[in-house]
C-alpha cells in the first residue's frame, strides 16, 4: 500500500526511503526527533501523538511504540521533546498545551500537565536549550513563555504581544534565552529577555527586505550562528545572528527562492550543515549554504547563499508539512505529509 | 317498576342540567333515551305512559327552553328507537305534539328531528347521487325498518304545520337541513299522495307573517318551497331543495290535474327568479370530504329543476340572454347544456302547445327568434376568438349548433319557421352569395381572408343543421338553396364552401333516411348521382396541397362516403359502384393527386360500403383493380395498392383471407419461376403479408373460431407461401433474408389456422423443400404439423439444423420456433408422434454445431415437453433424458457437445420445473454433475451460463409463448430445490476455483431470478456466498464473470438495504468489506466500462454498509476511507460521483 | 456568526443554467455523463473538468440568502480552472456585493465541499475574482492558508454553518 501511495515519486528516490511510518488516521502535521535520535514523535489531524522507536533488529526500521490520544480534542499541531527527552510537549488547535513525562525506567508517557491560557489554536512550541523554558504561540497573536519549576509545575513567565496576526512559529536561539517568531503578518520578530521579561527588539518585515508572506518555519544551525526562515511564497531567508553582550539581533544575509515558488511549510538544518525544506508541492528539497560565487572569504558567512543540492519530487502524496533531521545522525531525515504517513529518508543515498 | 322509577329520577335530572355542556347532556340524554326505548320495546312501558309520567311532562312543558329542548330531544330519540312498535294512536299523539311544537322556535331542532324520526328511514331512496351521499353522511340513527308509517292524515298535518310555522331561512344550517330532509321525505313514496291531496285542496300554508304574502289565500306548495329555497347557501340544503322542488313540480304536473299544472305555471316566474340566482353555479367543494356534495351534483340538480316544467322556457331563454355576455366560456357551455336538456325534454310538450293554442304560437315563435339570435351569436363568435381559447369557443359553438338543431326540431316538422330564420340570417345569405359568385370566370380566385371563409362555413353549417332537423326542413333548405345558388356550379366555382356544405348536408341526410320519401327529397335523390359525379370530378383538383384544400378534399371524400352509405334503394347500386370505382381510380392515379391519407380513406370507404351494401362483386372489382395496379409494377402504385389492400383486409375480416390469398398468388406469379431475386414489389407484398395481414388474419380468425367461423382459402394461401418459400430458397439468402423471414412468418401464422390433416400435407411439401441453411426454423415450425416429417427432416441431415448465428433470421428463428412449435392451437400429440418429435428435435439440438442453434432447438424441444400430457412426460421425456441425452453428454469429449447437451438439459429441466414435475430434481442433479465435472472446468464459466437458462429471467419473453406466464410460482419452487443443491456444490468444490466460478455464474442468475423476499429464508448462505463470490469472480477476467459479479453485487445491495438482513451481514462484515473494497478498485487501471459498473455497484454496497452498527464498522473505517479517497479519483465520472455520496455516508459515522 | 442584517437585501437571481460538456451536447455524441454505454472509450479517463467541479459547488446555499451560489452568480463554471493531470483546481468566486462579510465563509464552504468530494491529490486554490471585494487580499490569504482553513473546520460553530450551506449539494 505504501508503494502504491508513493507512486508519484521516482523509483530512484524510492530506494532512499528507509521507512514509511503508517498509522496516523489523518494528515500528519509534525514530526520531531528525541535528542537521543532513537525516537520519533509525530502528531496530526487525528488528535494523536505517536512515538516510533528504532527497532533493534535491522538498524533503521521503526515501529510505533506508543500512542498518546484522547487528550487533545482537536488537531495536534506540533510536539517537541525537552532537552533531556524526559518530557514531550504538544500543542493543539484546542488551545491547550500538554506536557507528557516518561518517568525514569518507564516505557510509557503519562500526561504531566495541561497548560491553558491561549485563547485559540496554538500553532508552535519550542523548548529552550536548557530545558527550563517552553514557548508556545498561536492564533491569538501572542507568545507564552512557561517556566518549568522544580516540582514539574509550569508557571507562565511572560506573554509576548506584538504580532498583528497569528504566530506560526517560535524558536529559542540555542545558547540564549532570546526568542524568534514568525507570523501570518509576514514578519519575523526577535525577542530579547531581561530578567524574565521578553521585549521585541526587531521586527523584520518587508521594509527590512524581510518576508512578504506568511512565515511558516524557522530554524537555526547547530552553532546558533545562522537562522533560516521560510514563507508561503517559496522564499527562504538566511540570517546571521549578531550577538551583543546582552542581546542578539538578526542581520539578513541572503534571500533565496526555491525554484517551484511553492509554499514552504518547514525548514530544518542538519548538524552537518545540510538544509531540508518541506513544501506544498509534495516535494522536499535539500540545500546547502555556500558562499556566493566570486565573493572573497567571509568568516562571518555574511555573503552566503543557498544552493539546491537535491530535489525530491513527490516525496509525499500531499503537502510536506514538516522535515526534521535526526540530531544524532545527520544522514537521516524524517518528513511528515498530508498523505497520513511519515517517511524516514537516507540522506546519504539521496545526495549521491 | 323499579326501572321506571330509576328512569324517572334521571329524567328529572335531565331538566336542570344548565351547567353541563352540550356533550355531557347529549351523552346522558342518549343513555336515558336508550333505557326508555328498551322499556318500551320490551312492552314494559308504553310511549304514552312515558309521556304521561310527570317528570316527562315537566320536561316537555317546562318554561325553561333548555328543559323543553331536552324533553323533546329525548322524545325524538325514543321515537327513533321504538318506531317499529308504536301503535297508530301513539304516533298520532306524538306527531300532533311535534307539529304543535313546530311553532316553538327554541326547541325546533329537537322537534324537527322528532318529525324526521317519525317519517322513518328515507335512506337510499334518494334520487340524485348527492342525496345518497348525504343520506350516508347524515346520522345513521334513522335506521328504522319500514314498519310503522304515518297515515295520510299524519303526513298532511305534518306538511301543513311545517309549511305553516317554519320559516326555514331564518334557521341554522342543521335545522334547515332537517327541514329539507323532511320535505324531501314528504315528497317521496309513500307520502307524496298525501302532499298532493293537500296541495290540491288549496293553499297549503298561510305565510308566517300574513302581511308578507301576496294574497290572503296563502301560499301554495311551490310558493312555500320557493320561499324555503330562497337565499339558501349551504350546498347540502341546496341540493335537497332543488331535488324537492323538482319532485314537487313533477308531482303537480304529473298526477295533479289541470289546476295544479296551472299553479306551476303561475309560480314559474317566481321559481325561475330564485333559480336564476344559482346560475352560473359558483361553488368549489372542500377537498377533504369524500362524501361532500360536488359541483356536478348541484349543477345536475339545478338543471333538472329547470327542466321540471316547460313553463320555464321563456325564463330560461331570458337567463341565457343575461348570462351569455359572460366572458367565461364555461358558463356558456353550461348554459347551452341546460338549453340542450330542456329542449330535448320538452320539445314535444312545447310543440303540442304550439299546435293547439294559437295564442301560444306567437310567443313561442318570438322565443324561438330570441333563442335563435342567442345561438347564432355563439356560433359565429367562433371565428373571432383568439387561437388560445379556440377550443373552448369551438365547444361553445358546436354546442350552440347542437342546441340549434334541437331548436329546429322544437316547432315540429310542419313548421318551417327556423328555415325562414336561417335564410333571413345575414351571414347565411352572404355565404350562399359567396358560393354562387365565385371567381367570376377569372383565373385567380378571390382573395378572401380565411376568417371570412370560416364564417361562411359556419353559416352553411347552420343551414345544414337546420336541414337535419326534419325531412321537411331538409327539402325546404334544399329548395331555397337551389334558388340562391346552383350547387353543382358552386362546386366548380367555390369548392371550399360548396363541398363543406354538401358534406354537411349529406351528413344531415344520414339521419333522415328513414322517412325520406317526401317529394322534396325525391328531387334531391334524382340529383344525387350528378352531385356525386361532380364531387368525383372535383376530387383530383382539390387534392392539392394547401391545408384548406386538403380539408376540402377529405370533406369531399366524406360527402361521397356519406352518399355511398345511404340506403341502397335510395342511392342506386350503380351509383355506388361508380363512385367507389371512381374513388379507387382517384387514389391509384399515378398523378399523385391523392395522398396516402386519401388512399387509406378510400380504402375505409370501400370497407364501409362493403359493410352497408354487402356488395361482394363490387369489392371484388376493387380488389382486382388494385391488384392490377400492383401488377403494373410502378413503385408508387404498388405501394399505394398494397396500403389500401392492407387497410381493407384489416377493416373487413372476411375479406382479408381472400386478399391474403390474392396477394400471395400475385407474389407467386410475380416472382416468375425459380431463381432470381424477387422484385421490389413482391418483397414489399411479402412484407405486408408477413407483418400486417397475416397476423391480423390470424388474430381475427382466432376470434372467429369461438364463433365457429371457418375459412377455406387458407389452404390456398399456404400453398402459395410454400411456392414462395421454394423460390426464396432457390434464390438463396443474402438480401432475400428479409423476404424469407416474412414468408416463414406468414407460413407459421397460416399453418396455425390449418386443420391437422392440411398441415400434414403442406408439411410434407415444405420438408421436401428443405435444402440447407435457415430452414431450421421451418423444421421447427413444420414439426408441429407433422412429426414424421420433422423426424425425417431431422434425420435427413442434422447439420441442416445449424443456424447461421450471423443471419438476421437466427434472431427471428427463436420466436418462430417458439411460436410455431409451442403453438397454442396445437393439440396434444398422440404417443408415437410425440416421441418422434422429441427425438427429432433433441437430435437436432445435440447435432447443432453452434450454441445458438442448440439454444433455438432446445427451446422448441422444451416447449414441446411443456405441452405434453403428464403421463407422456413419464414415458417419453424421462427415458429420453436418461438414455439419449445423458449418455450423449457423458460420451462426447468435445466441449461444444457438452455445452449443447447441457443446453438441452437446462431447457428440459426448465420445462419440467414449470410444470412442477417431480422429475425436475433428478435432471437438476445431472446438470450439476455435468457442471462440476473436473473434465469441464475449463469451460465452467460458460457452462454455468448455459446452466442458468433453467431459471434465468432473460428467457421469459421467449417462454411467454408457452402460455405459462400465469404459473410464475414455479420459479420459487425451483429456487428451493436449485439453491439447496447449489449451496451443497459450492461447499464441495471449495478447492476448485474454476468450477466455483461456474457455480457462482449459476448462483448469480439464481438470486437475480427471484424476488429478494424469496431469498430471505436462506439468507445466511446467500449472503455468505455472495460475499465469497466477489473476490473469486474478480479474479476471472471473462466478460461472463463480470456479468455474474455485477448481478451478485446488485443482490448484495438489496440484502444490505434490507433491515432484516443486517444481522446476517454483520457476521460477514469483515469479508464483505474486504471484498467490496477490492471490487471498488476493480479494473481501475484498465478502467473497462463493465468494471466501472462493478465499481459503482461495490461503492453503493459500501454506502449501504453504514446501516450496520458503528462499533461493527469502526475497525474498517480507515481502510474504507482510504479506498474511497482513491475512488474519488476514479477514471469514470459515474464512479466518482457515487464515491462522493458513499464518502458522505461514511463521514457521518 | 449569522449576520444581523443582510449585506445585500435584494440580490440579482439567475436561472439554474444547464451546463453541458461538448460531447454531451445532443448531436455531438452521447448525452449521459459517464453513464450509459459508449460515453467514452472503455479505458479512457473522463477527466475531472471545470464542469464536474462546478456541479459539486453550484448548489451550495448562500449563508444569508435563500438561493444557491449559482443563482446568485457567485460561482460559475467559467470561473473554475481544472488541470486533472497536473492536480490543480482554481476556483474564483464573486460575492454579490464588494463588502460582503460572508465572503470568507462562502470561500470556506467551497473549499470544504471540494475537500470532501474531490481526490485529495488536488492542490486547490479558492480566491475572490479580481476586484470583486474590498478586502480581497486578506480574504484570499486566509482562504489559502491551509492551517487556518482546517482549524476553522474544526470549530463546531463554523462547521455547523458550513454544513448548513453544503446541505443542498448533498442530495
Amino acid at each position: 500500500m505504501a508503494c502504491a501511495s508513493t507512486s508519484g515519486s521516482s523509483s530512484s528516490t524510492e530506494s532512499c526511503v528507509l521507512a514509511v511510518l503508517e498509522g496516523h488516521r489523518d494528515r500528519v502535521w509534525h514530526v520531531c526527533w528525541a535528542n537521543a535520535g532513537d525516537t520519533i514523535a509525530t502528531c496530526g489531524g487525528d488528535r494523536a501523538i505517536k512515538l516510533w522507536r528504532k527497532t533493534t533488529q535491522g538498524d533503521r526500521k521503526y515501529q510505533c511504540v506508543e500512542t498518546l490520544e484522547k487528550t487533545h480534542t482537536k488537531t495536534i499541531r506540533r510536539c517537541g521533546f525537552s532537552r533531556c527527552d524526559s518530557m514531550l510537549a504538544s500543542v493543539s488547535f484546542d488551545a491547550t498545551t500538554c506536557v507528557w513525562e516518561r518517568p525514569r525506567g518507564e516505557q510509557q508517557h503519562e500526561l504531566l500537565v495541561t497548560l491553558e491560557g491561549h485563547e485559540s489554536e496554538i500553532k508552535d512550541l519550542c523548548w529552550s536549550q536548557d530545558g527550563e523554558l517552553l514557548a508556545t504561540c498561536g492564533r491569538d497573536k501572542s507568545i507564552w513563555i512557561w517556566l518549568k519549576e522544580i516540582d514539574d509545575q509550569f508557571e507562565c513567565l511572560d506573554v509576548l504581544q506584538g504580532h498583528t496576526q497569528d504566530v506560526k512559529s517560535v524558536l529559542f536561539v540555542p545558547g540564549t534565552r532570546a526568542l524568534l517568531s514568525g507570523s501570518y503578518d509576514n514578519t519575523v520578530r526577535v525577542w530579547n529577555e531581561h530578567d524574565d521579561e521578553w521585549v521585541c527588539t526587531q521586527t523584520l518585515d518587508g521594509a527590512y527586505q524581510g518576508h512578504e508572506s506568511t512565515v511558516w518555519g524557522l530554524c537555526c544551525d547547530a552553532e546558533g550562528s545562522r537562522v533560516l526562515s521560510c514563507d508561503a511564497e517559496g522564499m527562504i531567508l538566511l540570517w546571521r545572528v549578531v550577538r551583543g553582550d546582552t542581546e542578539i539581533a538578526l542581520e539578513l544575509v541572503s534571500r533565496n527562492m526555491v525554484p517551484t515558488k511553492a509554499a514552504l511549510y518547514s525548514v530544518d538544518w542538519s548538524p552537518s550543515g545540510l538544509i531540508a525544506t518541506g513544501m506544498a508541492d509534495n516535494s522536499i528539497s535539500l540545500l546547502q549554504a555556500e558562499k556566493a560565487e566570486g565573493s572573497p572569504e567571509d568568516p562571518g558567512a555574511s555573503r552566503q547563499v543557498l544552493k539546491l543540492v537535491k530535489e525530491i519530487r513527490g516525496a509525499h502524496d500531499g503537502d510536506v508539512n514538516c522535515v526534521r533531521f535526526n540530531p544524532k545522525d545527520p544522514g537521516v531525515l524524517a518528513s511528515a505529509g498530508d498523505d497520513e504517513v511519515v517517511k524516514v529518508w537516507d540522506v546519504g543515498a539521496l545526495i549521491q | 317498576m323499579g326501572a321506571e322509577s330509576g328512569l324517572a329520577e334521571r329524567l328529572l335530572a335531565l331538566g336542570d342540567a344548565r351547567d353541563e355542556d352540550e356533550v355531557d347532556r347529549e351523552q346522558r340524554r342518549l343513555e336515558v333515551a336508550k333505557d326508555a326505548s328498551d322499556l318500551v320495546l320490551q312492552g314494559r312501558l308504553s310511549l304514552l305512559h312515558l309521556v304521561a309520567m310527570k317528570q316527562t311532562k315537566h320536561l316537555l312543558t317546562s318554561d325553561s327552553k333548555l328543559a323543553r329542548t331536552e324533553g323533546t330531544l329525548l322524545l325524538a330519540e325514543v321515537v327513533k328507537g321504538t318506531l317499529t312498535v308504536l301503535k297508530k294512536h301513539e304516533v298520532d299523539h306524538v306527531l300532533a305534539f311535534f307539529c304543535e311544537r313546530l311553532k316553538d322556535w327554541h326547541t325546533l331542532r329537537a322537534t324537527l328531528s322528532g318529525c324526521r324520526a317519525l317519517l322513518g328511514n328515507t335512506e337510499g331512496t334518494g334520487g340524485s347521487g348527492g342525496i345518497k351521499k348525504m343520506a350516508a353522511g347524515s346520522d345513521g340513527t334513522l335506521s328504522v325498518s319500514e314498519g310503522t308509517r304515518l297515515t295520510k292524515e299524519n303526513a298532511k298535518l305534518l306538511a301543513r304545520s311545517l309549511f305553516e310555522h317554519v320559516d326555514v331561512q331564518s334557521h341554522s344550517q342543521p335545522n334547515r337541513q332537517l327541514c329539507f330532509e323532511i320535505v324531501d321525505a314528504l315528497l317521496r313514496e309513500p307520502y307524496d299522495e298525501a302532499v298532493l291531496e293537500l296541495a290540491a285542496a288549496g293553499p297549503v300554508a298561510s305565510p308566517p307573517d300574513s302581511s308578507g304574502s301576496r294574497d290572503e289565500a296563502g301560499e301554495d306548495l311551490l310558493e312555500v318551497l320557493v320561499r324555503f329555497l330562497d337565499g339558501e347557501k349551504d350546498p347540502r340544503c341546496l341540493l335537497l331543495a332543488f331535488v324537492s322542488i323538482e319532485r314537487a313540480v313533477g308531482l303537480l304536473r304529473g298526477k295533479g290535474g289541470r289546476e295544479l299544472d296551472l299553479a306551476v305555471v303561475r309560480n314559474a316566474a317566481a321559481l325561475a327568479d330564485v333559480l336564476s340566482c344559482y346560475f352560473p353555479l359558483s361553488f368549489s367543494p372542500p377537498k377533504d370530504a369524500a362524501k361532500a356534495v360536488t359541483r356536478e351534483d348541484l349543477l345536475e340538480a339545478l338543471f333538472s329543476c329547470y327542466c321540471s316544467t316547460p313553463s320555464l322556457f321563456p325564463h330560461l331563454i331570458q337567463l341565457l340572454e343575461d348570462r351569455f355576455p359572460s366572458p367565461k366560456s364555461e358558463t356558456k357551455v353550461e348554459g347551452l347544456r341546460l338549453l340542450g336538456y330542456f329542449l330535448e325534454k320538452f320539445a314535444g310538450d312545447l310543440r303540442a302547445d304550439y299546435e293547439e293554442h294559437d295564442e301560444k304560437k306567437q310567443e313561442l315563435e318570438a322565443l324561438v327568434d330570441q333563442a335563435w339570435d342567442l345561438l347564432r351569436a355563439q356560433i359565429s363568435q367562433r371565428q373571432d376568438t383568439a387561437s388560445t381559447v379556440a377550443d373552448a369557443s369551438c365547444d361553445v359553438a358546436s354546442r350552440a349548433l347542437e342546441a340549434l338543431g334541437k331548436l329546429a326540431d322544437l316547432l315540429g316538422p310542419c313548421s318551417l319557421k327556423v328555415v325562414d330564420l336561417a335564410f333571413e340570417d345575414a351571414e347565411v345569405v352572404a355565404a350562399l352569395a359567396a358560393c354562387a359568385s365565385g371567381p367570376s370566370g377569372s383565373e385567380d380566385p378571390p382573395h378572401r381572408p380565411k376568417s371570412k371563409t370560416m364564417a361562411h362555413c359556419r353559416a352553411l353549417e347552420v343551414l345544414s343543421t337546420v336541414a337535419g332537423s326534419s325531412v321537411l326542413a331538409f327539402a325546404e333548405v334544399l329548395r331555397r338553396t337551389r334558388e340562391a345558388v346552383d350547387v353543382l356550379q358552386g362546386l366548380d366555382r367555390e369548392p371550399i364552401l360548396a363541398v363543406h356544405f354538401v358534406f354537411k348536408m349529406t351528413l344531415a341526410l344520414g339521419g333522415l333516411e328513414r322517412d325520406a320519401s317526401t317529394e322534396g327529397m325525391e328531387e334531391f335523390r334524382v340529383e344525387l348521382p350528378d352531385l356525386c359525379r361532380a364531387l368525383l370530378r372535383l376530387l383530383p383538383r382539390v387534392g392539392m396541397d394547401a391545408e384548406d384544400d386538403f380539408r376540402t378534399a377529405s370533406e369531399c371524400l366524406g360527402a361521397l362516403e356519406n352518399c355511398c352509405a345511404l340506403r341502397g334503394d335510395w342511392i342506386g347500386k350503380e351509383v355506388v359502384e361508380e363512385v367507389v370505382m371512381g374513388l379507387v381510380e382517384f387514389s391509384l392515379s399515378p398523378g399523385g393527386a391523392a395522398t396516402e391519407d386519401h388512399g387509406v380513406r378510400v380504402a375505409l370507404v370501400v370497407s364501409r360500403v362493403h359493410r352497408v351494401h354487402r356488395d361482394a362483386d363490387l369489392v371484388d372489382r376493387v380488389i382486382r383493380r388494385t391488384l392490377e395496379a400492383l401488377a403494373a409494377g410502378g413503385e408508387w402504385e404498388g405501394d399505394r395498392a398494397l396500403l389500401m389492400l392492407a387497410v381493407i383486409a384489416e377493416e373487413r375480416c372476411e375479406l382479408s383471407t381472400d386478399i391474403a390469398f390474392k396477394l400471395t398468388h400475385r407474389a407467386v406469379l410475380d416472382w416468375g419461376h425459380g431463381s432470381g431475386p424477387c422484385s421490389r414489389v413482391t418483397s414489399s407484398i411479402l412484407t405486408k403479408i408477413g407483418t400486417n395481414i397475416m397476423p391480423h388474419l390470424y388474430k381475427c380468425t382466432c376470434d372467429h373460431r369461438e364463433s365457429g367461423g371457418t375459412l377455406k382459402p387458407v389452404s390456398k394461401i399456404v400453398q402459395n407461401l410454400i411456392r414462395l418459400l421454394e423460390r426464396a430458397l432457390a434464390a438463396g439468402h443474402g438480401e432475400e433474408e428479409g423476404v424469407l423471414r416474412n414468408i416463414l412468418c406468414s407460413l407459421s401464422y397460416t399453418t396455425m389456422l390449418c386443420t391437422e390433416e392440411m398441415r400434414a400435407e403442406y408439411a410434407a411439401e415444405a420438408v421436401g423443400l428443405l435444402a440447407s441453411g435457415e430452414e431450421a426454423l421451418v423444421v421447427g415450425e413444420i414439426s408441429t404439423s407433422r412429426p414424421a416429417a420433422a423426424a425425417a427432416a431431422a434425420e435427413e441431415d442434422a447439420p441442416l439444423l445449424s443456424l447461421n448465428p450471423a443471419s438476421e433470421v437466427a434472431g427471428e428463428a427463436r420466436h418462430l420456433v417458439a411460436a410455431a412449435v409451442l403453438t397454442p392451437l396445437g393439440v396434444p400429440l398422440p404417443q408415437g408422434e410425440a416421441e418422434d418429435v422429441l427425438h427429432a428435435l433433441l437430435g437436432g439440438a445435440l447435432g447443432a454445431g453452434t450454441d445458438v442453434a442448440a439454444g433455438e432447438i432446445s427451446v422448441a424441444l422444451a416447449g414441446r415437453v411443456n405441452g405434453l400430457g403428464s403421463s407422456q412426460v413419464e414415458e417419453i421425456v424421462v427415458p429420453l433424458v436418461t438414455e439419449v441425452l445423458l449418455s450423449h453428454v457423458r460420451s462426447c469429449e468435445s466441449g461444444e457437445g457438452v455445452s449443447s447437451g447441457l443446453t438441452a438439459l437446462a431447457w428440459i429441466a426448465r420445462a419440467l420445473a414449470m410444470r412442477k414435475h417431480k422429475a425436475t430434481d433428478a435432471v437438476l442433479d445431472e446438470m450439476f454433475s455435468v457442471l462440476c465435472d473436473p473434465e469441464n472446468k475449463g469451460q465452467a464459466l460458460s457452462l454455468g451460463r448455459t446452466f442458468s437458462a433453467v431459471i434465468s429471467t432473460e428467457h421469459d419473453a421467449l417462454v411467454d409463448t408457452w402460455g405459462w406466464t400465469a404459473k410464475l410460482l414455479w420459479r420459487q419452487k425451483l429456487f428451493v430445490s436449485l439453491s439447496s443443491r447449489l449451496f451443497a456444490r459450492l461447499e464441495q468444490n471449495k478447492g476448485e476455483p474454476d468450477t466455483l466460478a461456474g457455480l457462482h455464474q449459476v448462483f448469480s442468475h439464481l438470486v437475480k431470478s427471484v424476488h429478494f423476499s424469496v431469498l430471505k429464508p436462506s439468507a445466511k448462505e446467500v449472503v455468505r456466498h455472495l460475499v465469497a463470490s466477489v473476490p473469486l469472480l474478480l479474479s476471472r477476467d471473462q466478460a461472463q464473470a463480470a456479468g455474474a459479479l455485477a448481478a451478485n453485487l446488485e443482490t448484495l445491495k438489496t440484502a444490505l438495504a434490507d433491515d432484516a438482513m443486517r444481522g446476517v451481514v454483520e457476521d460477514e462484515v469483515g469479508e464483505a468489506v474486504a471484498a467490496l473494497v477490492a471490487a471498488c478498485g476493480a479494473g481501475r487501471h484498465n478502467g473497462g466500462r463493465s468494471s466501472a459498473l462493478l465499481r459503482r455497484r461495490a461503492l453503493e454496497c459500501i454506502a449501504l454498509l453504514v446501516r450496520l452498527p458503528h462499533h461493527v464498522l469502526y475497525p474498517f473505517f480507515h481502510e474504507v476511507r482510504k479506498q474511497l479517497d482513491r475512488c474519488l479519483d476514479d477514471d469514470k465520472r459515474e464512479v466518482r460521483s457515487v464515491a462522493g455520496s458513499t464518502m458522505r455516508a461514511w463521514r457521518t459515522l | 456568526m449569522a449576520a444581523a442584517a443582510l449585506d445585500n437585501l435584494n440580490p440579482v437571481v439567475r436561472e439554474r443554467e444547464n451546463v453541458r460538456r461538448r460531447e454531451e451536447v445532443p448531436g455531438l455524441g452521447s448525452l449521459a455523463s459517464g453513464a450509459g454505454p459508449g460515453t467514452s472509450a472503455e479505458d479512457e479517463r473522463e477527466l475531472i473538468d471545470s464542469i464536474e467541479v462546478f456541479e459539486h459547488i453550484r448548489d451550495i446555499a448562500d449563508p444569508e440568502h435563500p438561493y444557491s451560489l449559482e443563482q446568485l452568480g457567485v460561482v460559475s463554471h467559467e470561473q473554475i480552472d481544472v488541470d486533472d493531470r497536473g492536480g490543480k483546481i482554481e476556483v474564483r468566486f464573486t460575492p454579490t456585493v464588494a463588502h460582503c462579510s460572508m465572503a470568507t465563509l462562502i470561500g470556506l464552504c467551497i473549499r470544504a465541499k471540494i475537500m470532501r468530494v474531490l481526490p485529495p491529490r488536488f492542490k486547490v486554490k479558492v480566491e475572490l475574482s479580481k476586484g470583486s471585494h474590498s478586502t480581497e487580499e486578506a480574504v484570499n490569504k486566509q482562504l489559502n492558508d491551509k492551517e487556518r482553513v482546517l482549524a476553522a473546520l474544526e470549530n463546531p460553530n463554523l462547521l455547523d454553518l458550513v454544513n448548513k450551506c453544503l446541505a443542498p449539494t448533498e442530495c
